[in-house]
């Protein structure tokens, strides 16, 4: 040990002296400073036109990002304390996730669990723009609202921005690729987004770039995944928002008003999602009275592992609306449980409906070549299996997109599938029959 | 010396009686609970398949533990081979990247969304690249001259392997991520019955050609060029070495995944209790073995109960470390197993 410390000494001094020595060698002639002088000067010049150069290149670019900027921005111009300049003010019924508060010129936004590991809540500070940030206010973020431009990271979020009239807003997407909405493509075709995050690679020079008043996105709590942390770094304004963490359908359609907030539309959000809510309680109200409630299984098999819903999920709260018995209601958790085939298949094989959500499966064939002991569940030999993939693009599937906020549709289709009867005039929207 | 010789022999005869005891465990105890007096009743009639728990223990537990018994026993086969062809104790089945070749084969396919097959799919991609690997291992091992040579190819075939899958990572969603991932963790649930006949046909012809070679493999304890001077052909025997580890693994990996350290702590277990480093003899003390533990892991996923599994390889782990571990430290025979006497 202490050997091994005597050799580090001895190298990092031997290290000094050479650099020492090689200092006093620099003998610096007349003929050679003037040279280097020259040099220094060159390239002073050369830089300075290169910067100017792509300071320009710059100015164009952020002007194409941000060309469809609408007037509405309404900056207040004068000030006036007593004013209260959020008249529209969200109310939350079902999300469990966010609460708002409002005052005057302030909005105070607290996301109560922002991932599952998170131990404390995350407030943020939504302050109209042209007035004064309250003073002496704890807030993990102050944000100027309303947003001007906007980067989402979850597919899940370009709904609320069609829902809210906003989209003119969206300057960039995570990965193109996995976006459904036919208004975000043709948006894409006229070169008015940048993708970000293509392939999951977060591109941090594109962001700078385009500089957005915000950057919605969520978080899972684990380091390595997470790309929040490094975007607050550089000084962008990042929303959390943590739906997927709701257990219930109408939770998380709910937060469409949490992206209103940050717009100032929560008069058009309170709309549109009571009237969400409502054709949601209206189908629920349906199937109150039903007695014969259809078995159902959902999942499949993973290399081995079966993930089924759990009884508390919200996959599990949308087949107890829809009038079914979900094989796993009992069940405390609200994530998926790891199952192993055996044990799905003896609890499962009777089961009346197959709902696999499985994006390669298109047919009843598909399914037997993958593992010919499907065949053995008496949904498969019904005919009963369901799969959520009709609307399905090259790698994205609508059904995690729209459906979020669509719950409404979603228990349709459901009750279209397990009660018929029900609901005569409804067509399957995100559900196949696989034939 | 008749009085070894019948210890080792008793010692393989327990072996056998607990790789039985395992197997009957596995098939009797799951998830779903099936009394004993039925699952005896449900294998004396075989024609009965219709009752649940004949069901159960037909598609689902009968082959799943044949898997098990196949997939352990070729990889400590090829674990012990490689162990002795490298003259390297840390040596294993998946040294020559035919597990990387294979895990390349598999995240193409499930990556790129080609995925139609299913579990067949699964098992052509990874033996595709299984085979892929193989090839140009074969190729050069007529080329190089030496051993470690060849093991560092091997290595750098892993890498290249494993840089492809990484860049196809770039280019993927989480869904088909899971399915990939899953695959890596190692299952052997995952071979119904339709497969296992060209499953136990490829691992028997390896199996046979790993008999073969353990005579010339005894005569490579001794050091190369001693085993030259006995006749050895070097080229010809790492040819076929090569050709049957590739089938022993690739097989394996292809219906069951990469499964770990298997492959690298029987062979030692077995040179440690059988007191000899004797192909030979070690041959069938390595398949008993190998089998039992891989068994015993198989029984360990379904330990936590409700039907919830535990990922395979997590299990291999946490039950080969220890295993290393002990020999090293206790035994130390890890860089001194192949001084074991024939």
């Amino acid at each position: 040990m202490a050997l091994r410390f005597y050799d580090s000494v001895r190298w990092r001094s031997w290290v000094f002296w050479r650099k020492l020595n090689r200092f006093w060698q620099l003998k610096i002639t007349r003929k050679q400073s003037c040279a280097s002088l020259i040099k220094g000067a060159f390239l002073t010049l050369s830089s300075l036109v290169l910067t100017v150069g792509l300071a320009g290149c710059d100015v164009n670019n952020s002007d194409q990002a941000v060309t469809n900027f609408p007037n509405n921005d309404q900056c207040v111009a004068s000030f006036d304390a007593q004013t209260d300049y959020f008249p529209q003010k969200a109310s939350i019924k079902y999300a469990q996730g966010f609460t708002v508060s409002y005052h005057k010129n302030y909005k105070l936004v607290t996301i109560n669990r922002p991932f599952p590991s998170a131990k404390t809540p995350l407030h943020y500070v939504l302050v109209q723009c042209g007035t004064p940030v309250p003073n002496a206010i704890k807030a993990d973020q102050i944000i100027t609202i309303p947003v001007r431009s906007l980067v989402v990271f979850s597919t899940t979020h370009i709904p609320h921005l069609e829902k809210l009239k906003v989209v003119d807003r969206l300057v960039g997407v995570a990965d193109l690729s996995l976006i459904y909405s036919p208004v975000i493509k043709e948006k894409a075709t006229q070169r008015n987004l940048t993708e970000v995050a293509k392939g999951g690679r977060l591109n941090i020079e594109e962001i700078i770039r385009l500089n957005p008043d915000l950057i919605t996105t969520f978080a899972v709590g684990n380091a390595e995944a997470d790309t929040y942390p490094k975007l607050m770094e550089l000084g962008l304004k990042v929303a959390l928002n943590a739906e997927y963490l709701e257990n219930s359908p109408l939770g998380r359609a709910e937060w469409l008003k949490f992206t209103a907030l940050f717009f100032n539309q929560e008069a058009l959000a309170n709309q549109e999602f009571n009237q969400i809510a409502d054709r949601y309680e209206k189908i629920a109200q349906l199937t109150q009275k039903i007695t014969q409630k259809p078995t159902v299984l959902t999942g499949l098999n993973f290399q081995g592992t079966w993930y089924v819903a759990g009884g508390k999920s919200y996959s599990a709260q949308f087949l107890r609306d829809a009038g079914a018995n979900y094989l796993w209601q009992e069940d405390q958790s609200t994530g998926s449980i790891p199952l192993s085939f055996e044990a799905v298949f003896a609890k499962g094989r009777n089961a009346d409906f197959w709902l696999p959500n499985a994006s390669m499966w298109h047919s009843l064939a598909d399914i037997t070549a993958s593992d010919p002991r499907y065949g053995e569940f008496a949904a498969f030999r019904k005919g009963q299996v369901f799969n959520n993939n009709r609307r399905q693009g090259n790698g994205a599937n609508d059904f995690w997109e729209s459906g979020v906020l669509n719950p409404d549709l979603i228990l349709a289709d459901l009750v279209k599938i397990f009660h018929p009867e029900l609901l005569p005039d409804h067509e399957l929207f995100y559900f196949q029959k696989l034939q | 010396m008749p009085i070894r010789r019948n210890w080792r022999s008793l010692l393989l005869g327990c072996a056998f009686v607990l790789l039985v005891v395992l197997f009957a465990v596995s098939i009797s105890f799951g998830p779903v609970p099936i009394p004993i007096t039925e699952v005896l009743s449900v294998l004396s009639h075989p024609e009965d398949t219709d009752s649940v728990a004949g069901k159960i223990i037909w598609q689902f537990r009968l082959p799943q533990a044949i898997t098990a018994v196949l997939a352990g026993a070729s990889l400590s086969v090829s674990g012990l081979q490689m162990q002795t062809l490298f003259q390297n104790p840390l040596a294993g089945p998946f040294v020559l990247g035919i597990s990387a070749g294979a895990s390349l084969g598999v995240a193409l396919l499930v990556l790129t969304g080609w995925e139609v097959g299913g579990s067949l799919g699964i098992v052509g991609a990874s033996g595709a690249g299984a085979f892929a690997v193989l090839v140009i291992l074969l190729l050069s091992a007529r080329l190089v001259k030496s051993a470690t040579t060849l093991l560092v190819l091997g290595l750098l075939l892993g890498y290249i392997a494993n840089g492809l899958v990484s860049i196809l990572f770039h280019f993927t969603n989480s869904d088909r991520l899971r399915n990939y991932i899953n695959w890596t963790l190692g299952s052997f649930s995952n071979v119904p019955w339709a497969q296992i006949p060209p499953f136990a046909l490829v691992i028997a012809l390896g199996l046979l050609l790993s008999l073969a070679v353990t005579q010339p493999l005894n005569a490579l304890l001794l050091g190369e060029s001693q085993a030259r001077t006995l006749g050895v052909r070097l080229t010809w025997l790492r040819f076929w070495v090569l050709v049957s580890t590739a089938l022993l693994t690739g097989s394996v990996t292809a219906f069951c995944g990469p499964i770990a350290f298997i492959g690298v702590a029987v062979p030692h277990l077995c040179r440690q209790l059988w007191r000899t480093g004797d192909h030979r003899q070690l041959w069938l003390a390595v398949i008993v073995a190998g089998a039992s533990l891989s068994l015993l892991a198989d029984l360990s996923t379904k330990l936590l109960g409700r039907g919830i599994v535990l990922p395979l390889n997590g299990i291999t782990a946490l039950m080969g470390t220890p295993i290393m571990l002990w020999l090293l430290l206790g035994h130390n025979s890890l860089g001194h197993g192949q001084k074991w006497h024939l």
